[in-house]
């Protein structure tokens, strides 16, 4: 079991396993997480099954290559009733997913995602309303209003997004030193 | 309405926001005992209640209502982000609509008046000067979205809980006096998600019987309870947005200004279902007191002080309240005889 977050809406993940009595499997990931699906792909039954990419893998003998979110809601919308979905990647990746086969009228139980590829994360800026990827420290400077953020804990799955809040408002002079995530 | 409503005041810049006397005789002081702790304060919001009291009628509605309207306009020009529906909550906005208009009309009659004919609907605001007619449930007949347009009349932030799968989610609302927390940022979370940061409660199994208890509340029965922190300066706008603005308020705080700057800040929340979108209304309804005027009660001044003092570390941290707190208690001890 991963360790309770101390912030309750930090998603926490689990062992990903084959939906039993599913019409259709689709596995969905980043290229860089490929290797970590592989076998789960491989488990699941020839001709009931599909992969789709997106990046460029090392491998290239498996799955579709998959240029956007919204070439992927295609896919997804024309599932079978009973399907699943498997999906491996970054965070933010992973909750966009999620987002867009719930919204094609997936049960949650339908979609099932690896723990993130890395500790790389979504960033919103709470005072712009700015994104920026890809953060692993905080501070962090955000990538709209520049303002030094505090990353923090509180997930938005809508946004696949931590929270960022001005870390120095109270007191312009105080900023704390820089630390890794996790 | 006993409390008839005062010119325009800020709650910004140069702070007029005052309350009178009978603003301070009724303000809804939440602790009932010398120490606080969470706990599942929600009791059944039955009305009327004590006549004057801002708990006689479903929405209160007081002095400040031309203030904070005013107000909300601000916040609303700046970031129109601030007011939020998701497409699937049109229903339970028409709802909201309803409720505030036909509370308001009965409970204000001096103020409000609304009129009916089928689906035709009249909306008379005498106190911002409205008179709007549009076919009820029909959006494209208002002069603004229908969360914005009946938010912009109605006193306290409002969000419209959507209940599915036996749990309660953001999605709709319009929050412009928050005490630190974002609507943009929260919006479709799950009642415990977006509780997420609230330190303690969760252990505690506050939210697991809250939840519970709000998925079973049934039409015609609204509940409520009263949540607090404390603010420095009369300001409404305490969001995650403006905080760049405001954060240095609270490295402002010096012993001789403490009783004028830090207010307490009461939040009287009220939950009541929608009769046809099965949504939670959850209204927000924010009352400020300088701790100056609060100490004009003995009895508050005496108990505010033993709840500071004995406030837990974590609570003080997580309502930010650390850099100021201890000065609080330090003023607030010379209204303690035990002290």
């Amino acid at each position: 079991m991963p360790d309770e977050p101390l912030i309750k809406s930090r998603p926490t993940y689990t062992e990903v396993s084959l939906r039993p009595n599913t019409q259709k499997h689709l596995f969905v990931s980043t290229a860089q997480s490929l290797s970590r699906i592989r076998s789960l792909y491989e488990a699941a039954p020839k001709g009931e099954k599909a992969l789709y990419l997106f990046g460029k893998p090392e491998v290239t003998d498996l799955g579709t290559e998959c240029g956007s979110l919204s070439e992927l809601d295609v896919v997804i919308n024309a599932l079978p009733l009973a399907s699943a979905v498997y999906v491996a990647g970054d965070e933010g990746f992973l909750w966009d997913v999620h987002n867009l086969a719930e919204k094609a009228g997936l049960a949650s139980e339908q979609i099932q995602l690896l723990a993130p590829e890395s500790n790389k994360r979504r960033l919103f800026c709470t005072h712009c309303y700015a994104i920026t990827e890809e953060v692993t420290y905080s501070p962090h400077a955000c990538s709209g209003c520049g303002r030094l953020l505090l990353v923090r804990d509180h997930y938005s799955k809508l946004h696949g997004a931590y929270v960022g809040v001005q870390i120095n408002a109270e007191d312009p002079a105080d900023i704390p030193e820089t630390e890794e995530l996790v | 309405m006993r409390m008839a409503p005062k010119p325009i005041q800020s709650f910004r810049d140069d702070f007029t926001y005052s309350n009178s006397p009978g603003a301070i005789a009724r303000f809804p002081f939440p602790f009932p005992e010398d120490e606080y702790m969470y706990s599942v304060n929600i009791e059944p919001h039955v009305t009327p209640g004590p006549e004057g009291s801002v708990y006689e009628h479903l929405l209160d509605i007081d002095e400040h209502y031309l203030s904070e309207m005013h107000e909300r306009g601000l916040v609303l020009e700046e970031n129109p982000k601030r007011c939020l529906a998701m497409p699937h909550m049109d229903l339970a906005c028409w709802d909201m609509i309803e409720r505030v208009m036909e509370s308001f009309s009965n409970d204000y009659p001096e103020y409000f008046a609304l009129t009916k004919e089928g689906d035709n609907w009249t909306w008379e605001n005498k106190l911002l000067n409205l008179k709007d007619s549009f076919v009820f449930g029909d959006s494209s007949t208002l002069p603004l979205p229908p969360m914005e347009y009946i938010g912009r009349q109605v006193q306290g932030d409002f969000a419209l809980l959507d209940q599915r799968d036996g749990d309660l989610f953001l999605d709709a609302g319009i929050v412009t006096c928050p005490a630190d927390w974002s609507l943009a940022f929260d919006a479709g979370m799950s009642f415990k998600d977006w509780h997420g940061p609230v330190p303690m409660a969760h252990e505690m199994g506050i939210f697991d019987r809250a939840l519970k208890y709000l998925c079973a509340i049934p039409q015609g029965r609204p509940v409520r309870r009263l949540n607090w922190t404390l603010t420095v300066n009369a300001r409404m706008d305490t969001s995650p947005e403006t905080y760049p603005m405001w954060g240095t308020d609270r490295a402002s705080v010096t012993p001789e200004n403490v009783g004028e700057k830090v207010h307490l800040r009461v939040e009287l929340q009220v939950l009541d279902r929608m009769p046809r979108s099965n949504a939670l209304m959850f209204s927000i309804r924010t009352y400020l007191i300088s701790l100056e005027d609060l100490v004009t009660n003995p009895e508050w001044a005496k108990r505010m002080h033993r709840v500071m003092k004995s406030l837990p570390e974590q609570l003080i941290e997580y309502k930010g309240l650390s850099r100021y707190h201890p000065m609080v208690v330090e003023w607030l001890s010379q209204f303690d005889p035990a002290n």
